[in-house]
């Protein structure tokens, strides 16, 4: 019982990360626009900007949050595989990079666009020490 | 797991992602109709001249113009200085607004008030019923002349009237143009360098294509995704609820009886004589 709540305590950080990428995809705008300047502002363009601002980050969150809390929940076969292995973290890690890029692009003088930089350098040395564990 | 059923998942899941982006596609199609009356209401006090201010607001203008022109979209053009001017009512053809935006000259104070009158007057007489009224505000200073700017922004809020103010360099009277925004529910923001003007009117022109508009659809996608990954666990769990629910049926139904062919009375299934009138079954 002691050694399942010290591997829950130990997940934290994952189940916090995962909560970030939920808000990325649901509330931040960043990746939005960004792929909006690079598109036309067509019927077209918003949706693939929709998809991707929203798709991409929560399949990440799914990733995290799994491994953080939900870790008796079954994935679909390929998924559970990339999350056994290194590609889903070094593929998160990229997707942090990239994200951080366009919220320096942004401007740090707006407040969520620091505390998206901030909590992705944050969860990208965690994930680091976390690949390097496995 | 075979590997046909992973295939399945697969497929069912990229499935289920296909609809939402295709929903997606169509629930956006309704919600981006929105129509748009814009005016540019641009200081052209004397000291616009300073660093080449009004240039970097004539090409910054010229690219709005560029990003948020279209057949649904109309934009008008107010200059002020000590006087207002509506150079242009709210049209499509850009080309003549750019040329009047070249044409742009700085002179005298700014009464800055007063172009939020003018420009919510000419909106209101102007402006089609059925397109969302939107100011861009732009200037360099602070109001010198005319009437109170925060008062003229209460009567452009009455209107429906939605005022984006913009503060060029650092004479730039932040509170007040904080003021006017917040009073009609649009945002200031802040440009420092010609640059920053030109990524600050690109930011006002998508903010009216806003993902928060498009919500609808945003959803669709943050709830397929997590469907797509969990669809084994929601499958066991689908299973367990319908098991469940035979066994429950099953339960209220009670044991299969036969009917006592004399008396009608309910035996148990394998009884050998009817428990009421002790007729052989």
């Amino acid at each position: 019982m002691i050694n399942k709540y010290a591997e829950y305590l130990r997940n934290i950080p994952l189940l916090l990360g995962g909560l970030f990428l939920i808000y990325v995809g649901v509330v931040d705008q960043t990746i939005f626009y960004e792929i909006l300047d690079k598109t036309y502002s067509d019927r077209l363009g918003i949706t693939l900007a929709t998809a991707v601002s929203a798709g991409v980050p929560i399949f990440f969150a799914v990733g995290l949050i799994k491994k953080g809390v939900f870790l008796r929940w079954e994935t679909i076969h390929f998924y559970e595989k990339m999350l056994e292995g290194k590609s889903f973290w070094v593929l998160t890690i990229i997707f942090l990079v990239i994200l951080a890029y366009f919220a320096f692009n942004k401007g740090l003088t707006l407040l969520s666009t620091s505390l998206i930089m901030a909590a992705c350098i944050s969860l990208i040395v965690y994930l680091i020490f976390y690949i390097k564990k496995k | 797991m075979t590997k046909s059923k992973r295939q399945i998942q697969l497929a069912i899941g990229l499935a289920i992602i296909g609809i939402a982006c295709v929903l997606s596609y169509y629930s956006i199609e309704e919600k981006t109709v929105s129509i748009y009356d814009v005016y540019l209401v641009i200081d052209v006090s004397g000291s616009m001249l300073d660093e080449g201010k009004l240039d970097n607001a004539k090409n910054a203008a010229n690219i709005f113009i560029d990003s948020i022109a279209s057949d649904k979209n109309q934009i008008g053009l107010v200059k002020f200085s000590s006087l207002v001017k509506v150079l242009s009512k709210a049209t499509s053809d850009s080309q003549s607004l750019k040329n009047m935006i070249q044409s742009l000259v700085a002179e005298d104070g700014t009464a800055l008030g007063d172009g939020i009158k003018i420009a919510t007057d000419s909106l209101t007489l102007e402006g089609r019923s059925q397109a969302k009224k939107v100011m861009l505000l732009l200037t360099d200073g602070m109001a010198t002349e005319g009437i109170d700017p925060v008062g003229a922004s209460i009567v452009a809020n009455q209107n429906g009237i939605t005022i984006f103010t913009v503060g060029y360099g650092t004479d730039a009277d932040a509170n007040t143009l904080n003021a006017i925004a917040t009073n009609t529910g649009g945002q200031y923001f802040y440009a420092q360098s010609g640059q920053d003007l030109v990524d600050v009117f690109n930011r006002i022109s998508k903010i009216l294509i806003s993902p928060l508009a498009h919500y609808g659809s945003r959803t669709l996608i943050l709830v397929a995704i997590p469907i797509l990954l969990f669809l084994p666990t929601l499958e066991k769990g689908m299973r367990t609820v319908i098991e469940k629910a035979e066994q429950t049926f099953l339960d209220k139904r009670g044991p299969a009886k036969s009917t006592c062919p004399k008396c009608g009375y309910k035996n148990t299934l394998n009884a050998k004589f009817c428990a009421k009138c002790g007729i052989r079954q």
